[in-house]
């Protein structure tokens, strides 16, 4: 958190540019939290949804869906 | 008096948290993997039977232990060449006695522990390190194959294939149930680490299933990283790796609220951190740094350390 967000997700999406990351739902994640820091809600949805098809752990799932829902409702307001 | 879903409770405890050792027991009596995961099975079986009638032993580890070995006998008994098995068994038995009186200047406890005997089989050279890996997960720590395909992000059909090979490969090369000799040991320590992180972290964050962490596997995973500290002291990266999950399991109690719902680090409550590992992680890591030599585990450690310490996020 440094150097912001922006900084943060270049590198995430350096780490996934060979698609050997595809199928991780914390790469996933991370960059819809980054998205989601940055105010770019859009995007951030995608990877969210990405994430939570590939996560099967319950309760990492409920916390994808409740960020998730923020980031729908604050696209929805603005 | 069990009723049906205490037992079930009980045999699901049982087997979360003592399979590991149960097997490694097995394995060392009986030579015999395969054999070992049957007669566990067939243990665990015959508890669902009896428990609810017979209500639940002292010590349900110890009896499953128990009924496994018999069970196994009985299958190789059964065995068209069970007398063969058994006269090999013996035979094992003995080399592996002698092999262990000559082991010198280790510590008892860590020697005789079956466990850390078995990590040293699982991750032995001649297996691939995703093998390795993925053996150690299914006999030590009790992860379903799909669990572990998960995991590796590979299709559950490779990764039975996979074990089938590996345990195959174990057995057809005789290789010996034993914590290898001195000379060997730093080489063979590399594999062992990496697999006692990767059971760290699937305790720290299971794949699947309704819990954020499977706290047993953390504790499995310290205890014997702290085994294998006591096997050879000095060497960095065991301290380093030691360091590193009691940092990280310091504030295990903190990452969930009282629903089992997850709890960011940025608003966790830092007096809750365990101060006793946060103690020991940070001293740790202070003296494998000093024999600068550091490694991917001691720089996570260092970094860790930073977090341990920090006031807030």
């Amino acid at each position: 958190m440094h150097e912001g967000p922006k900084i943060g997700l270049q590198l995430v999406e350096n780490l996934g540019k060979k698609n050997e990351l595809d199928a991780y739902y914390l790469f996933h994640a991370t960059k819809a939290d980054l998205l989601r820091r940055m105010g770019d809600s859009h995007n951030a949805e995608t990877s969210y949804h990405q994430a939570i098809s590939l996560s099967e752990n319950v309760r990492e799932t409920e916390f994808l869906r409740m960020r998730l829902k923020e980031v729908s409702n604050h696209r929805l307001v603005h | 008096m069990l009723s049906i879903a205490g037992i079930n409770e009980l045999t699901e405890r049982v087997f979360r948290e003592e399979s590991g050792r149960i097997i490694a027991s097995l394995i060392r009596r009986f030579n015999n993997f395969d054999l070992a995961e049957d007669a566990m099975q067939d243990a665990l079986i015959t508890g669902l039977d009896r428990w609810p009638k017979d209500g639940e032993p002292d010590n349900p580890g110890a009896w499953i232990t128990t009924t496994a070995s018999r069970k196994a006998i009985d299958r190789l008994r059964r065995d068209k060449v069970g007398a063969e098995k058994q006269e090999y068994m013996a035979r094992s038995q003995t080399r592996d006695d002698d092999d262990f009186d000559k082991i010198p200047d280790l510590d008892e406890s860590a020697v005789g522990d079956d466990r850390l005997r078995l990590i040293f089989t699982c991750c032995h050279p001649v297996l691939s390190s995703e093998a390795q890996i993925a053996l150690t997960l299914r006999t030590l720590c009790s992860l379903t194959t799909p669990e572990i395909a998960r995991a590796f992000l590979i299709p559950e059909s490779t990764l039975a294939q996979r074990l089938v090979r590996a345990k195959r490969k174990i057995q057809d090369a005789g290789i010996p149930y034993k914590v290898p000799s001195d000379d060997m040991l730093p080489e063979r320590l590399s594999a062992d680490l990496g697999v006692i992180y990767l059971i760290f972290n699937e305790g720290y964050s299971a794949t699947a299933g309704d819990t954020l962490t499977r706290r047993p596997l953390c504790v499995e995973a310290i205890r014997l990283a702290r085994a294998l500290h006591e096997l050879i002291p000095g060497e960095p990266e065991v301290i380093g790796l030691l360091a590193l999950m009691l940092l990280h399991d310091s504030c295990q109690d903190t990452r969930t609220d009282d629903n089992g719902d997850l709890i960011l680090l940025e608003s966790q409550d830092r007096n809750l951190w365990d101060q006793t590992e946060i103690d020991e992680g940070l001293a740790l890591i202070e003296q494998a740094l000093s024999l600068r030599n550091p490694g991917p585990y001691q720089i996570q450690a260092a970094i860790a350390a930073r977090h341990a310490e920090a006031k807030r996020a």
